[in-house]
């Protein structure tokens, strides 16, 4: 299958850039997993790519590529052995779709992130550097630290409920 | 009893959940929530969605106390690499294990999955010995000259020699030698030493000085920075499974597309999904500018944790092969 001229390809990565931050954010909603969302993320580029050519521009890319999203997450789901949770099709069905418009908010919630962090403690930064950045796992912080498993889950719990809480007030969605 | 709110539960189970902390218990009882109730599972996106900008934040460098020094640092992590020898065999055999890391993501779902268990395994903290076995011995007329190749260069002897790993820097090499002595070198990621026989350990400020582009010079190409390692490999192997995947073991193998690259033509990776362990990497033809062998495998010989101190030149150990 011979590829699209150059201009397109341009065309396609500056809209998949953009929405980046959207398709990240659904991965991670139906896999709960880093690090797949990052492989699904790749495959989901390939595969737009692909239909770029079907692409209608009057119609918001973002929407386009969850269509695909959604499909690619599934598939992933529907292949693990060991799912992330015991859930039946009807429940990921509900997940997955509920997702979608959650996706969309993700560049919104992202400028009110960056607000949010202003708060965080010098304690909180550090752990999330540490879990995010160094990608470690809870119990490897632990034993860094010389502290339980509890003891930083704790502090990422905090964190977490903290910034979520500041990214609602400041986007005006409903708190629980 | 006062009972807890139905709200900080949730929270609470998904935040485990999120941090890989939730056991079986916990996630039946998050896939009831989210089963039952529509608020549970935006409550679950909200918070999903938080744990993915944060990964993208953290690759910003926005929790660095430092932030130009993070990218100062990334930027300078690459510099080393380009000057490096990477035609050296015991880089190939390290571009095989990555190249393996790489086409994990291209094959189907599961494999995919288990990408993460290898990446973990090899990047972090976990301790691993494999055997070396010579499978086809490479001409000597290839050594390279120089310092420190002595009377038995590190390369001629590996056939039966263990090589322990610790995360990405930590290595030590045991050979035993045609005079019946036992040589080790290794580095504890600061620096690096050697000891043959009972004679004194030589030490070196410089991580890669023994065993450097034989052992550590290798190693550090490619297990530090896994990603720009990933994005460079990516393109030089194609990948077949040798075997499909199913229960118990795969098998991958790997042809060298081009010969301009530097690296074994042929590689072949048994993995185990279930524990996320690389078994067995066996290369061939590898590359002989530099000589030693031509063919060559490591085969998994244990993961037990090793004492703290093992990789330091201090470690008292045994001085018959």
């Amino acid at each position: 299958m011979s590829e699209p001229p150059a201009e397109p390809q341009l065309a396609f990565t500056r809209l998949f850039v953009a929405n980046q931050a959207a398709f990240q954010g659904y991965f991670v909603a139906i896999t709960h997993d880093l690090h797949a969302a990052d492989d699904l993320l790749q495959d989901l580029a390939g595969r737009l790519w692909k239909k770029f050519g079907t692409y209608d521009d009057g119609r918001p890319f973002v929407a386009w590529g969850l269509g695909f999203a959604r499909l690619v997450a599934l598939e992933w789901w529907r292949a693990q052995q060991r799912k992330p949770l015991p859930l039946d099709e009807e429940t990921l069905e509900a997940l997955s779709k509920e997702a979608l418009p959650h996706a969309e908010q993700q560049d919104s919630r992202r400028e009110a992130l960056h607000e949010c962090m202003k708060s965080l403690t010098d304690h909180q930064r550090l752990t999330l550097h540490q879990r995010y950045q160094e990608d470690r796992s809870v119990g490897e912080i632990a034993r860094s630290r010389e502290v339980t498993e509890m003891a930083v889950y704790k502090i990422l719990k905090h964190a977490h409920l903290s910034l979520l809480g500041c990214i609602q007030k400041s986007l005006h969605l409903p708190r629980p | 009893m006062k009972s807890r709110a139905p709200q900080p539960a949730l929270d609470d189970l998904i935040q485990l959940h999120l941090h890989g902390l939730a056991g079986d218990l916990e996630q039946q009882e998050l896939g009831r929530h989210l089963a039952d109730s529509p608020r549970s599972r935006r409550r679950f996106l909200d918070q999903a969605a938080l744990h993915a900008l944060l990964a993208v934040e953290a690759r910003c460098g926005s929790f660095a106390e430092d932030r130009l020094g993070f990218f100062r640092e990334i930027e300078n992590r690459t510099l080393p690499r380009k000057r490096a020898r990477v035609h050296l065999w015991l880089s190939a055999a390290a571009s095989a294990a990555l190249a393996f890391l790489v086409i994990m993501p291209l094959l189907p779902a599961p494999a995919s999955g288990a990408l993460d268990q290898v990446i973990s395994r090899f990047g972090q903290t976990q301790d691993l010995s494999y055997r070396i076995e010579v499978l086809e011995e490479g001409s000597s007329a290839n050594e390279l000259p120089g310092e420190d190749r002595g009377r038995f260069p590190v390369g001629r002897h590996l056939h039966g020699a263990t090589i322990w790993i610790r995360g990405e820097r930590c290595f030590v090499l045991k050979q035993a030698l045609p005079n019946g002595e036992t040589r080790y070198l290794g580095s504890n990621g600061a620096a690096s030493w050697s000891r043959r026989g009972a004679g004194p350990v030589r030490l070196s400020g410089d991580p890669e000085r023994f065993g450097g582009g034989v052992v550590s010079k290798g190693r550090e190409l490619a297990l530090a920075d896994l990603n720009h390692q990933l994005r460079e490999l990516k393109a030089f192997y194609q990948i077949d499974w040798l075997d499909r995947p199913g229960k118990g073991v795969w098998k991958l193998r790997g042809t060298r597309k081009s010969a301009s690259q530097g690296g074994a033509k042929d590689i072949e990776l048994w993995f185990d999904p279930e524990k996320g362990l690389l078994l067995r990497m066996i290369l061939r033809q590898l590359p002989q500018a530099g000589g030693g062998p031509r063919g060559i495998a490591f085969v998994l010989q244990s993961t037990t944790p090793l004492a703290p101190d093992f990789f330091e030149p201090s470690y008292p150990r045994l001085q018959s092969p």
